[in-house]
């Protein structure tokens, strides 16, 4: 009897909208490669990137100083957009499916805030700008344990929507101490908002080192989870019957998805919208199994991330726009659009 | 609620820049600012004979908020800007001042004044302070409606955007202070050594700069007050060819490397940014003026601020450029 209540129709990975979401990647990427205000040759961006692959060696024929735009410069930022694009998303679309909640994102418990509070601590303290993305981490992690030590002393039932008000809570606490830690050292304010705003604008190949071990970890440990996820959409209580323990896999999911979380935000400040739109709009085009969602997610907020950050920094010539804004501005209007789009398709 | 709020301040954050750049109270720097004492000197005398004739009140002033009349000489002065301290100090009227801003470090005597928050403006702080007159650099909090609302009389001079501007508000100040003479030597001093360092940096003249913020690469364009200060020693701004709006845009780093500057002025030097730091940023060895040396550290205090010492600004940065190259 229960089966009925499972997510009908196919919830497999297809072919075509794995075949979609990768040409936008793919085309993402190079875009990102290819364009710039420094106007490089096209192809000489791409043989450049060739020549530093394992095995390959390509004379670019770049200048010193394009070259170094391209590897130093445009290659990194891409990586790291990629990164914290699919990191976000993927992080998102578990937030929702865990929580049972559309308008759960991944700072809702709070990791924004208790990350903006590291970072304002280490800029105010003007510890070396390295410093700011381990106290960022360290923050963030702070502000959703604060949350979940808050849900056990609230609740006897560990429900969801317990710890969704915690989060609230917490980040409403961690924001006043942050705002006031900052106007008490009003010198430093302009660091601090830069920090918020989002920032790719710097991004190196050290802060992709960074990123790249908590990603990674992230997205395997989401993704092996996917089953659990579909079964638990059903409601809590029919997955205990099922022989699945929600608790368990809720403190999992979300714990990995709050490390993932604060090191993305860690190392690129915080970047809005792309944890609620991407998964929804993957969950408009293909339906809301686990089992698709997460993978397009994570490919799909790559590519988003990729695509905002090239409008970023390409949308005023020799300027940038704060990533936050790209996200939201861009954004905004593709999600409803969408939205538009699927309720008149199904009507 | 973060990036919503953020949002709504990004708008202010490029008039911020110049504000934030001048609160630094401990700035390290390269770049030795000649202390004006014999400017001091030059005031004091030419102080004498204006006390006397200061007895011209009401006097009119021009304000951002338009005319202002002051109906006697002010006795108790409130400077809510470090700039303006600094010019009250030059003029040697500190005598009238009751209280300054938090950030006014300079001169050092300004520390014994009663200290005034303006970033957290509240005004019935002030007004306890019984003033005659305040001065403001900015309106953000709504500063100007407060004053006014409470009768206290005020003038609202926010940051000039060229060095034109500056000697009209070191004018201003004299006018309102009740030391006309004074505020018009001021001025006419600093315009002449100014055109007098112009006339000086002919070897620096064409050079392409780049003037750092902050270390995400906001910049300032020449339609702000420090560019003016650059523009005036002939030197060329790179953030000028880019297509951004406002005198305080955020550029690419892929720009910067492109347009290649052969001097980076660091005006967050006060924040840790340093000749060592930027070479040690990814690819940045690339750039002709990391290699060769050409990084010169600004001070964040005299930048960020249009006082007497802009002219001693000038001055550093035409013989800090010239060490450089030397």
């Amino acid at each position: 009897m229960s089966t009925a209540v499972f997510p009908v129709g196919p919830t497999r990975l297809r072919l075509g909208p794995i075949t979609v979401v990768g040409l936008v990647l793919v085309g993402a990427a190079l875009a990102s490669l290819v364009l710039g205000p420094a106007g490089i040759d096209p192809w000489g961006a791409i043989r450049e990137t060739l020549d530093h692959l394992p095995f390959i060696s390509i004379d670019s024929g770049l200048s010193e100083q394009d070259a170094a735009i391209v590897w130093q410069l445009r290659v990194p930022r891409m990586t790291l957009a990629g990164l914290v694009g699919a990191t976000l998303a993927g992080a998102g679309g578990a937030y929702q499916g865990v929580f049972r909640n559309p308008l759960a994102d991944p700072y809702l418990l709070g990791v924004a805030a208790g990350a903006g509070l590291g970072a304002t601590i280490a800029i105010v303290s003007a510890l070396p700008t390295a410093s700011i993305a381990p106290f960022a981490f360290v923050g963030g992690l702070v502000a959703v344990a604060s949350a979940y030590a808050l849900a056990l002393l609230g609740g006897t039932r560990r429900t969801g929507a317990t710890l969704i008000l915690s989060g609230v809570a917490v980040a409403a606490f961690f924001t006043a101490i942050q705002t006031y830690v900052q106007q008490q050292n009003a010198d430093t304010i302009r660091q601090v908002f830069s920090w918020i705003l989002g920032r790719l604008g710097t991004a190196g190949w050290g802060e992709v080192r960074l990123l790249l071990p908590y990603a990674l970890g992230t997205w395997l440990v989401l993704l092996a989870h996917r089953r659990h996820l579909d079964v638990m959409s059903v409601g809590e209580e029919e997955a205990a019957t099922l022989g699945i323990d929600p608790a368990r896999v809720r403190i999992t999911v979300v714990i990995t998805a709050t490390l993932g979380t604060s090191a993305a935000v860690a190392v690129s400040g915080l970047i809005g919208f792309v944890g609620i739109i991407v998964p929804h709009i993957v969950r408009l085009a293909v339906g809301p199994s686990h089992r698709r969602l997460l993978p397009l997610s994570l490919a799909g907020g790559a590519a988003f991330l990729m695509l905002a950050d090239l409008v970023a920094r390409t949308v005023r010539s020799g300027g940038e726009l704060p990533i936050g804004v790209v996200t939201a501005f861009v954004g905004a209007p593709f999600f409803a659009f969408i939205l538009a789009a699927s309720s008149d398709a199904r009507r | 609620m973060f990036p919503v709020r953020s949002l709504v301040t990004i708008s202010v954050l490029a008039l911020l820049a110049v504000s934030c750049g001048t609160d630094s109270a401990d700035s390290t720097t390269t770049v030795p600012t000649t202390p004006s004492t014999s400017s001091t000197t030059v005031v004091s005398t030419t102080l004498a004979p204006t006390t006397t004739v200061s007895a011209l009140f009401p006097v009119e002033v021009m304000t951002d908020l338009g005319p202002v009349s002051i109906e006697s000489r002010p006795e108790r002065v409130v400077s809510l800007s470090a700039t303006h301290t600094e010019i009250i100090y030059e003029l040697a009227v500190e005598t009238q001042l009751v209280a300054v801003d938090l950030f006014s470090n300079y001169p050092p005597a300004a520390a014994d004044k009663t200290k005034i928050d303006s970033f957290s403006f509240n005004v019935e702080e002030v007004a306890a302070l019984d003033p005659d007159l305040v001065i403001i650099a900015f309106d953000f909090q709504g500063e100007s409606a407060a004053l006014a609302a409470v009768d206290i009389p005020f003038l609202l001079l926010g940051p000039p955007v060229d060095l034109d501007g500056m000697y009209q508000q070191f004018r201003v100040i004299g006018d309102a202070l009740g030391v006309s003479g004074a505020g018009e030597a001021l001025a006419t001093r600093a315009e002449e050594r100014a055109r007098a360092i112009s006339a000086d940096a002919q070897s620096i003249t064409g050079q392409r700069f780049f003037h750092e913020v902050d270390d995400t690469y906001y910049t300032a364009t020449s339609a702000s007050f420090i560019g003016d200060v650059y523009s005036s020693l002939g030197l060329v701004n790179i953030a000028d060819s880019a297509q951004v709006g406002g005198a305080f845009p955020q550029l690419s780093a892929e720009f910067i490397f492109d347009q290649n500057p052969d001097l980076i002025f660091l005006g967050d030097a006060a924040f840790g940014a340093s000749a060592e730091t930027v070479a040690a940023r990814p690819g940045w060895d690339v750039l002709s003026a990391v290699a060769e040396g050409h990084i010169i550290e600004i001070d964040a205090d005299i930048s960020g601020r249009w006082g007497p010492r802009t002219i001693d600004l000038m001055q550093d940065i035409l013989n800090a450029v010239r060490d450089a190259q030397r």
